[in-house]
């Protein structure tokens, strides 16, 4: 019984260090001075304390007790070195502590590296710097996350990183709350490549989240010299709440069976989604090699002049639904290229020109140009889980090169389920290529088919198809036909009166062919 | 707690807390007869420097019936934890630590302890493991400078359910470096459920000899989210190498990805394994960059050397170099896959077009690629009597702007013939590039580049063609100037027909395409080989 007893009593503190080592630790490092403050104060190195405390680029921490899953480690100045996380559950915060909001004074000046370690969250801090950084060799962001790593990093600047801002690789997650990035990529003069450079990236099955799912804790990305958000080799962009702007390049890119969902979540009139490409950008949005975008409910979509505001490309599609999209100039303000498909699902305004307001302030130029076998379609929005609306586009339309293009969903709350207009301008079918309607389309201007071209009507989703005039234009021989029901019952008005006689047919007025 | 001392049990909690995070290295002896064994160094703390007493474990029989050292250390399939280690040497294994192996040791082990290191003891080349090495779940595992391969008296897996030599999934990350992955019964490196295995410099080889089908008999293989990197940044003791594999290369599934890189451009990499040499389906990508593919060195069930299918994805720049051999492509792309492609070479001899295209895929050349069928004489292509391109079945052939994928322009050097058909679409031609070459300069050999079958065919300026243009069956060409340069097709655009026109061109200037086509006058009044104007 006394050696039980005596057991119990030299076990006691044994048990309650066991217990006080599994609660959760902070860790006040001075970046300032070197001292690194937890249960006892340690005096380190200035430059390389945030390194001893998290790890460095294959190395692990060397403070002793090292931080653990769920410890706090808390930053005061800012701390000029890399620095490599391993470590699950950390939270690395400002010398304010977590959600005290965003201190300029406060940050990681080089990588901030997290190695396969999952639930880190980064807040309040700056990574990088008010003026551009210089990064060792081997670094290629100030925030690189991969390897099944996850982050949130919240109420934070990424800014001024000579190559990329953040960077989430091979199944990493890197989600964005109430954060700003801005000015990076350009500073390497070595490597000048777009996927090196820019302000967020996800690549190999990486993830990137901008906002939170409930609408809130919106990201701005502007300013960057290349690309402000980026997607390559089956990586994820999701876009709950972000406004990217100014940024030279793509605003969004994304590449290689990659995907992007662009969304707005509405949240107590908090500013929504909204892209803008600056003057001289390129275009703001573009999906290419067998990529999708998803846009729907309410996002703002505005292209630079003469550039597309979204372009597909090489098998890739977009889904759009209820956004605004414009672009002034010739357009397209939206492409389809080389085996893509835009469809439409309802209450989009696209827009040559600009919007003020929910009004179209048409351009002169073109509103969808679909090239290089691809299709514009409108598709049923219940498949998607949307409302049905009726949408409008404004501006000429193109389709060459075997491309189709397939509108009408019959009537939506009264109104045609499409409105086309374009002015003085037409919708140009050519080379090889299908246009038809299906009923619910009214169109203002004429509508070209040509250079073996053929269009197509119906109603079989009812309501009506309108088109101010249909033609065939050649110069030696007629090429193009139509299907558009007889003058007594015709499928679209008016009329075309198609020529039966092929030698007959009327040149003079591009009269088309009937089949 | 941190000076120890107490009873047994607790004095190892307490020790072991201590060295846990100071990154202790365990010591393996597997010498093939006898007893395994297992010490541990230990690094920091009261014992800092110093090594345990060697506990003995069974020896290397071949099977997993009793565990050996590593396995005992590791965990294994049936057994992962290694709930023996603490109480004889006071630690257990760690975030971090060092695991040291001296010979070969036959066992299946499971890796659950993220940021390992696993790594030979005296550099001789055959310290290893014999059978799986399975990382389940954990990150950052390093191999270093290890043989791993089967069970070599048997030449298979100790268990029916191992997948691979190195087999990452649910999450794992594996670094694989320095090391030889041989011999393998199914396959070598496998990355499954969103895991990532990156090779460098290591060397598999001989996989799937068991099962040499194109997706369980590979040399690296990621399937379900899951990403793989080759490269080789030390070239120690060799590149990375992907060679002699059963069931082919590399193969990608179900939104996987795959990226190489080579630091000596174009050196062998992926080559001579059986059936494919990169196989990608389900939404998968790879971009190779200075990467050799030599499918060319194919001895059995030969394919194309990388095909792409099911919306996946391909990119290759950066002197990449694709061989292929007779009667198989470089290149196949299938279900709406893409390929975009600058600065690369891709031979094949004649019998099967060099690249291919079907099902809605498109092909992006994007500057400075050679595409050849026939065969080298020096750096020109010589024997060009078979086909390049073959696209067809709404596929599309297209030249994009190199600057809008951070290229530099150069010329686009294609040798053999090209058919399109079946509602397919070419259009080439970016104008001229440093002021006065052709963007592309296409010679047909002995063929032509055949258009047919509602297809159409579009030049847009710095286009030059040595040979033929036919144009048939409802098929149309289009020639303009738009991106600068002229447009030439030495031997003539003619469209060809038995009893009725159909086939149109737009009627060109002398700019547009040169020389000028003879274009019927009328619908009744054309003429063999006249095409039709719109």
């Amino acid at each position: 019984m006394r050696l039980l007893r005596l057991g119990i009593a030299v076990l006691a503190p044994v048990l309650g260090s066991l217990a006080t080592e599994a609660a959760a630790a902070t860790y006040n490092v001075n970046c300032n001075t070197g001292v690194v403050s937890n249960a006892a104060s340690q005096s380190l190195t200035a430059g390389t304390v945030l390194g001893a405390v998290l790890g460095t680029p294959g190395a692990l921490a060397t403070v002793r007790p090292a931080p653990a899953s769920g410890d706090v480690v808390e930053i005061t100045g800012i701390c000029a070195e890399d620095v490599a996380v391993t470590v699950s559950g950390l939270t690395i915060a400002n010398d304010g502590g977590l959600g005290s909001g965003f201190n300029s004074g406060d940050g990681v000046k080089g990588q901030f590296e997290v190695s396969g370690a999952t639930g880190i969250v980064i807040d309040g801090l700056l990574l990088g710097d008010t003026a551009p950084v210089t990064l060792a060799a081997a670094d290629v962001a100030l925030l690189h996350a991969h390897d099944g790593a996850s982050v949130t990093l919240s109420n934070a600047h990424v800014e001024f990183s000579p190559l990329l801002g953040v960077l989430a690789e091979r199944s990493a997650v890197v989600a964005l709350q109430n954060d700003q990035v801005s000015n990076n990529g350009g500073g390497a003069l070595s490597d000048t490549l777009p996927r090196d450079n820019g302000g967020i990236e996800a690549r190999d099955n990486g993830t990137v989240t901008l906002g939170a799912a409930d609408g809130s804790a919106p990201v701005t990305v502007s300013n960057n010299p290349f690309d402000a958000v980026a997607a390559y080799r089956n990586s994820g962009i999701v876009i709950y709440n972000a406004a990217l702007s100014g940024n030279a390049a793509h605003q969004i890119t994304v590449m290689s069976a990659s995907a992007a969902f662009i969304t707005v979540v509405p949240n107590d009139g908090l500013p929504t989604t909204t892209i803008t490409a600056p003057g001289g950008a390129p275009t703001a949005i573009q999906a290419i090699g067998t990529s999708t975008l998803r846009i729907d409910n309410g996002v703002a979509i505005v292209g630079a002049t003469g550039a597309e505001a979204i372009s597909v490309q090489g098998g890739s599609a977009l889904l759009l639904q209820g956004s605004n999209v414009s672009a002034p100039g010739a357009g397209p303000v939206i492409e389809a290229s080389s085996g893509s498909v835009i469809a439409l699902a309802g209450g989009n305004k696209i827009c040559n020109g600009s919007f003020s307001g929910a009004t179209c302030n048409a351009g002169a130029g073109m509103a969808i140009e679909i090239d290089h076998v691809a299709s514009l379609v409108q598709v049923n929005p219940a498949d998607f889980g949307y409302t049905a609306a009726p949408e409008s586009v404004t501006g000429t339309g193109t389709a060459i090169l075997q491309s189709t293009i397939d509108l009408g969903r019959g009537i939506v709350a009264s109104s045609p389920s499409l409105t086309w207009t374009m002015g003085s301008g037409a919708i140009s079918v050519a080379q090889n290529s299908s246009f038809r309607l299906d009923g619910g389309v009214t169109i203002s201007g004429q509508l070209k088919i040509s250079q073996s071209s053929n269009g197509f009507f119906n109603l079989s989703q009812g309501g009506g198809n309108a088109v101010t005039a249909i033609l065939c234009p050649f110069t030696s021989i007629p090429a193009s036909h139509v299907a558009a029901g007889t003058a007594g019952a015709p499928f679209v008005l008016p009329f075309p009166n198609p020529s039966t006689n092929f030698l007959a047919t009327n040149k003079s007025t591009s009269q088309c062919l009937s089949f | 707690m941190r000076t120890g001392g107490l009873c047994a049990v607790f004095a190892t909690a307490a020790l072991g807390a201590t060295q846990q995070a100071l990154a202790n290295t365990w010591n393996v002896g597997c010498p093939g007869a006898g007893a395994t064994t297992l010490s541990v160094t230990y690094v920091g703390g009261a014992m800092d420097g110093t090594t345990s007493s060697m506990l003995d474990f069974a020896a290397d029989d071949g099977t997993d019936a009793a565990l050996d050292a590593l396995g005992a250390l590791l965990g294994t399939p049936a057994q992962r934890t290694a709930s023996t280690i603490a109480t004889s040497f006071g630690v257990t294994l760690s975030t971090g630590d060092t695991v040291k192996i001296t010979g070969s040791c036959q066992q299946d082990v499971t890796i659950t302890t993220p940021g390992l290191r696993i790594t030979n003891a005296t550099g001789s080349g055959s310290d290893g493991v014999q059978g799986q090495i399975e990382v389940a779940g954990a990150r950052q595992t390093v191999i270093n400078g290890l043989l791993v391969g089967p069970n070599m008296n048997s030449g298979s897996f100790a268990s029916a359910a191992d997948q691979a030599l190195v087999y990452a999934h649910d999450g794992a990350s594996a670094i694989v470096q320095n090391s030889s992955l041989a011999n393998s019964p199914r396959v070598g490196a496998f990355a499954a459920n969103a895991s990532q295995v990156l090779l460098l410099d290591t060397f598999i080889g001989g996989s799937g000899a068991s099962v040499p089908d194109f997706e369980f008999g590979v040399g690296a293989l990621a399937i379900d989210g899951s990403s793989l990197v080759i490269d080789s940044p030390d070239s120690n003791p060799t590149t990375t190498e992907i060679v002699s594999n059963h069931g082919g290369g590399i193969a990608l599934f179900n939104g996987s990805s795959l990226v190489s890189t080579s630091a000596v451009v174009s050196t062998e990499i992926i080559h001579a394994n059986d059936g494919r040499q990169l196989f990608l389906t389900g939404g998968s990508s790879a971009r190779l960059t200075g990467t050799h593919v030599g499918g060319d060195e194919c001895d059995t069930h030969c394919g194309s050397s990388i095909e792409a299918v099911g919306a996946s994805s391909l990119r290759l720049d950066g002197l990449t170099s694709i061989g292929a051999v007779a009667g198989q492509s470089a290149v196949t792309l299938s279900g709406s896959s893409t390929l975009l492609a600058s600065g690369t070479l891709m031979i094949v001899p004649a019998g099967a077009a060099t690249i291919e295209a079907s099902y809605n895929s498109v092909v992006a050349l994007a500057g400075g690629n050679t595409i050849c069928n026939g065969s080298f004489n020096g750096s020109t292509c010589i024997d060009s009597t078979g086909t390049a391109f073959q696209i067809d079945h709404v596929s599309t052939l297209i030249d994009v702007p190199p600057e809008d994928f951070g290229y530099t322009a150069g010329q686009d050097a294609v040798f053999g013939g090209g058919t399109v058909q079946l509602q397919s679409t070419v259009d080439l031609g970016l104008g001229t590039v440093g002021g006065s070459t052709p963007s592309l300069a296409w010679n047909t050999g002995s063929g032509a580049i055949a258009i047919s079958q509602n297809s159409s065919f579009r030049l847009d300026g710095g286009a030059t063609v040595t040979g033929k243009v036919k144009l048939s069956q409802g098929s149309n060409g289009f020639f303009n100037v738009a991106n600068g340069g002229t447009n030439t097709v030495t031997g003539g655009v003619s469209c060809p027909f038995t009893a009725m026109p159909a086939a149109h061109v737009v009627a060109p200037n002398a700019s547009a395409l040169s020389p000028t086509p003879d274009l019927a006058i009328g619908f009744l009044s054309a003429t063999a080989n006249q095409c039709l104007p719109f």
